[in-house]
């Protein structure tokens, strides 16, 4: 008898298995790019010139838009791929301008995007050694620096890229690792020519537009803007049928700047990350970075937090959403005031903008303490790892960085960026780049730029940010004019009755020159270290406490707030705080070089 | 004579045998052959090495005096408790009013929908029952309406509801797949015990309480010891998508504690550690509850 329900236990678990069987399946793949013959290596320090003879189909394609000759227009086809840390989708096969790019170069570029948690699949990638042929990992290349497994570029760069090496020319010595090579292709932090600021898509105060058109001028303080909204939201319990939301507040994963950062920026200090040196103006190296958590300066605004959850501004909701969650909420039109980075929630507003619902977008504000200077707007930082690095087993490394130095070229950054002339801009007369208003039209969509422009290859490989040699902005959004004709029809009275010119136009910031070791976000530590266990730690308490402060009873406040900062105050943070101070040092030391 | 007998008995077994080859297959690749990374839990292991660092017990050193430790632990067992009982009584009370259903379409339809949720990853499963949580979700929507609350209670903010929710949603996501086994052993009870019992005047609550529970006495003795060696393992998908800042306190299981402070900070030997200590809490504590049961109540697994 026993033995038969084991038998019958067994078959279910069988069973069980198979099904587990079924969903873990095609698990093994080619390795990518393996099979690829590889071209003849072109002479390194030559610029070669187009062949006698008849052209290939990529050197007349470039010879007929005006483009620059690449001898990578005479090789094979090859396929690089390239992982990116956030979730997305490939450029559709059929996408002219990248498909102007393949035909010239021969290169193609399968991009792969993130699902699931960025973390994980790192440390996946790490400890298999199995990677893409390239990596975009925001700031956190640094362990597949360590691993070995990133390939050294600063000879290949040398030798094969003269255009990326007059583009890197400024930070060359910045971007080296401490063992003197260069592993990282930065992208963001490397800007040529003026920079034109028409939009802020850093940290902010946002404030739903209708709200702003309905009281006629901005608030002044915090005080003032939670008044705002808490008076919009009694006159308007309800928008388009969605229940009214105050304020929004995202708190998952690493996105959680968006409770964390908000009192550096009121306490008049620029974006520096897990610490903020006392003296932040001073370009000497901080002796101690101070660990910003305890510092008195995050109370008062936690207790704003908290009584305006208790006066209903602050649903407690917000503190349970996911991302998708939150973007989805954004989307709604029902939410008034967020503080947030724009690059972060923008997408959110995509249905709002294809709806025409301008008045459920925002414009941000910059709040501070009183008395206390507002830092917000940054300039473009070099970061040294906000950008790409390339696996030391991708097949042909001298091709991949032809390709980058093809790219970083100006007449190809335009039309990566601005897309084909007389089809996408044209030149007016006073010789800057323009669109006209249907091809204006066309760009409001970022799914269709998506689809039909450069953008993602102008995006995810080293750029120019800022503008061309002829004065021209890099971006549409950044050209003034252009910036100014593009905005809708509601922009323009709501900043009439503003007063403003463009989205910045609220913000009382200037642009600070940092010194040389702003900011601390983009610092790295080695794995297993000492600091990174402390940064954790700390993360911990946070996301233990800060979400508790906002929703505890009032009276329970002072009791909570005392208990997260003895709880910050008992981790060992001295790993970190050396770190610290070491990055300071070798960034000095490197900027002075 | 003896071998001879042998080998005719595995012969006409050879179904059976051929039937568990892939489980063998399957235990050995997924649950022997990683038994050699557990080398990384006495290394300071980084990638890409050839050689590593070894650091004798230290990984379970900081382990075992780390403050989050005890807090994850209490939460693990937390919740598998309430998974266990929950699980058990909840499977068993769904089985035993499914036999006693005498229509079978009603039967087939309840028993079809109610093991549904088991095919659905935790993904899909969490976003569901987040929804219905939700302010705006059915269950708030149903206790406003008959005017128990008068405002949306947010069930996902209070720390102190979260491992009800855990425990309740792998009910739901379970209970139906759970069902399956018992209903199966129910039908081995010999029909006659019934017969003889209704004879002796006995009525539907009597012949449940002395005929059908009984009868499957062993199968539920079988799953409970087999699932107290799994009660380190409270659930990692689970935890990980329903939780937030204000339930993180609650909700950090081993599991989840592994991949923050393990993979996430790649430190894979601390991983292996915790790997390891589960591995050898699963075997005492199978063993012991196996041993227990057979003094008990003469009923074992092996």
């Amino acid at each position: 008898m026993k033995f038969r329900k084991l038998i019958a236990l067994l078959l279910a678990s069988a069973m069980l298995v198979s099904l587990l069987a079924a969903c873990t399946g095609s698990g093994s793949g080619d390795d990518g790019g393996g099979g690829t013959v590889t071209p003849p290596i072109v002479e390194p320090g030559v610029t070669p010139d187009p062949p006698s003879g008849e052209p290939s189909a990529g050197a007349a394609l470039a010879a007929s838009l005006g483009l620059p000759y690449t001898p990578l227009s005479e090789m094979d086809p090859i396929t690089f791929t390239y992982f990116i840390r956030d979730p997305g989708v490939a450029p559709r096969s059929d996408n002219p301008i990248i498909g102007i790019i393949e035909t010239i170069t021969n290169t193609k570029i399968e991009f792969e995007f993130l699902v699931g948690d960025l973390e994980t699949r790192m440390s996946v990638m790490l400890a298999s050694g199995d990677w893409p042929d390239m990596a975009y990992f925001g700031g956190e290349a640094r362990p597949f620096i360590d691993s070995g497994l990133a390939l050294p570029l600063t000879s290949l760069i040398e030798n094969n890229a003269p255009n990326l090496r007059s583009h890197y020319a400024p930070w060359w010595e910045l971007m080296k690792h401490s063992d003197g090579e260069i592993y990282v292709a930065e992208i963001y932090g490397t800007p040529v020519g003026t920079q034109y600021i028409n939009e802020h898509w850093g940290t902010a105060f946002w404030l739903q537009k209708a709200v702003l058109d309905h009281f006629g001028r901005a608030p002044a303080t915090l005080d003032e803007y939670f008044d705002f909204i808490r008076e919009y939201k009694e006159l308007n319990p309800e928008i388009d049928g969605v229940p009214t939301i105050g304020f929004e507040i995202l708190t998952e994963g690493w996105r959680r700047f968006c409770i964390d950062n908000p009192p550096m920026f009121m306490a008049g200090y620029g974006n520096w990350g897990p610490a903020a040196p006392v003296n932040q103006r001073s370009f000497d190296a901080p002796s101690a970075a101070g660990c910003r958590w305890t510092n008195d300066w995050n109370k008062p605004y936690y207790q704003k937090l908290n009584d305006e959850f208790h006066l209903g501004t602050i649903n407690a909701e917000t503190l349970t959403r996911s991302y998708d969650d939150y973007l989805a909420t954004l989307a709604s039109g029902a939410v008034l005031g967020l503080s947030d980075q724009l690059w972060n929630f923008n997408s959110g507003l995509d249905p709002l903008r294809a709806e025409g619902r301008f008045e459920r977008t925002y414009l941000p504000l910059d709040f501070t303490y009183d008395g206390v200077t507002p830092m917000y707007l940054d300039q473009r930082e070099f970061t040294g790892n906000n950008g790409l690095i390339v696996n030391r087993d991708v097949s042909d490394p001298v091709r991949l960085i032809q390709y980058m130095d093809y790219l970083i070229q100006e007449d190809v950054q335009r039309l990566l960026s601005w897309g084909l002339e007389g089809e996408h801009y044209f030149y007016n007369d006073r010789n800057f780049l323009e669109r006209s208003q249907e091809q204006r039209d066309l760009q409001v969509e970022s799914q269709w730029q998506e689809d039909n422009m450069g953008i993602r290859l102008y995006n995810q490989f080293p750029k120019m940010q800022g503008s061309f040699s002829d004065g021209n902005a890099t971006t549409q959004g950044e050209q003034p004019d252009e910036y100014m004709a593009g905005l809708t029809d509601y922009d323009k009275e709501l900043f009439a009755k503003l007063g403003i010119f463009n989205q910045t136009g609220l913000m009382r910031s200037i642009p600070a020159a940092w010194p040389a070791f702003y900011p601390y976000w983009s610092m790295t530590w080695e794995d297993g270290s000492a600091a990174g266990l402390a940064n954790t730690r700390i993360t911990d308490i946070n996301e233990r406490y800060l979400s508790q402060l906002v929703i505890t009873a009032a009276d329970n406040f002072d009791a909570l707030w005392v208990e997260y900062v003895s709880a910050v105050q008992d981790i060992d943070a001295s790993p970190l705080w050396e770190v610290i101070e070491q990055i300071s040092q070798e960034r000095l030391d490197a900027f002075f070089n | 004579m003896k071998t001879k007998n042998l080998k005719r008995k595995l012969i006409r077994q050879r179904d059976l045998f051929f039937m568990i080859i892939p489980v063998m297959v399957y235990v050995f690749v997924f649950s022997y052959l990683p038994l050699r990374g557990w080398t990384m839990a006495f290394q300071f292991y980084r990638p890409q090495r050839e050689v590593q660092e070894w650091v004798g017990l230290d990984q379970f050193r900081f382990l075992f005096t780390d403050a989050a430790f005890f807090r994850v632990m209490q939460n693990t067992l937390g919740m598998s408790f309430i998974n266990l009982v929950l699980g058990f009584t909840c499977a068993i009370f769904l089985a035993l009013m499914m036999n006693e259903i005498r229509q079978m379409k009603f039967k087939r339809v309840v028993q079809t929908i109610s093991y549904m949720p088991h095919f659905l990853s935790w993904v899909i499963a969490t976003a569901l029952i987040s929804d219905f949580l939700s302010s705006t979700g059915i269950l708030n929507t149903l206790l406003i309406n008959i005017g128990i609350y008068e405002t949306p209670n947010i069930f996902l903010a209070n720390k102190d509801y979260f491992w009800w929710i855990v425990g309740w949603g792998n009910v739901w996501k379970s209970v139906g797949w759970n069902t399956i086994i018992y209903l199966a052993a129910i039908t081995s009870i010999d029909p006659q015990l019934y017969e003889s019992a209704a004879l002796d005047g006995a009525g539907r609550f009597r012949k449940i309480w002395h005929i059908t529970l009984p009868g499957i006495k062993s199968t539920i003795l079988v799953l409970v010891i087999m699932n107290i060696g799994w009660i380190l393992n409270a659930g990692f998908e689970v935890q990980w998508l329903l939780s937030n800042n204000l339930t993180i306190e609650k909700a950090e299981t081993i599991d989840v504690f592994v991949i923050r402070y393990g993979i996430n900070l790649r430190n894979y030997s601390l991983a292996t550690a915790m790997g390891i200590f589960k591995t050898v809490s699963s075997i005492i504590l199978l063993t012991s509850a196996n041993w227990l049961s057979k003094r008990l109540v003469k009923e074992s697994l092996v």
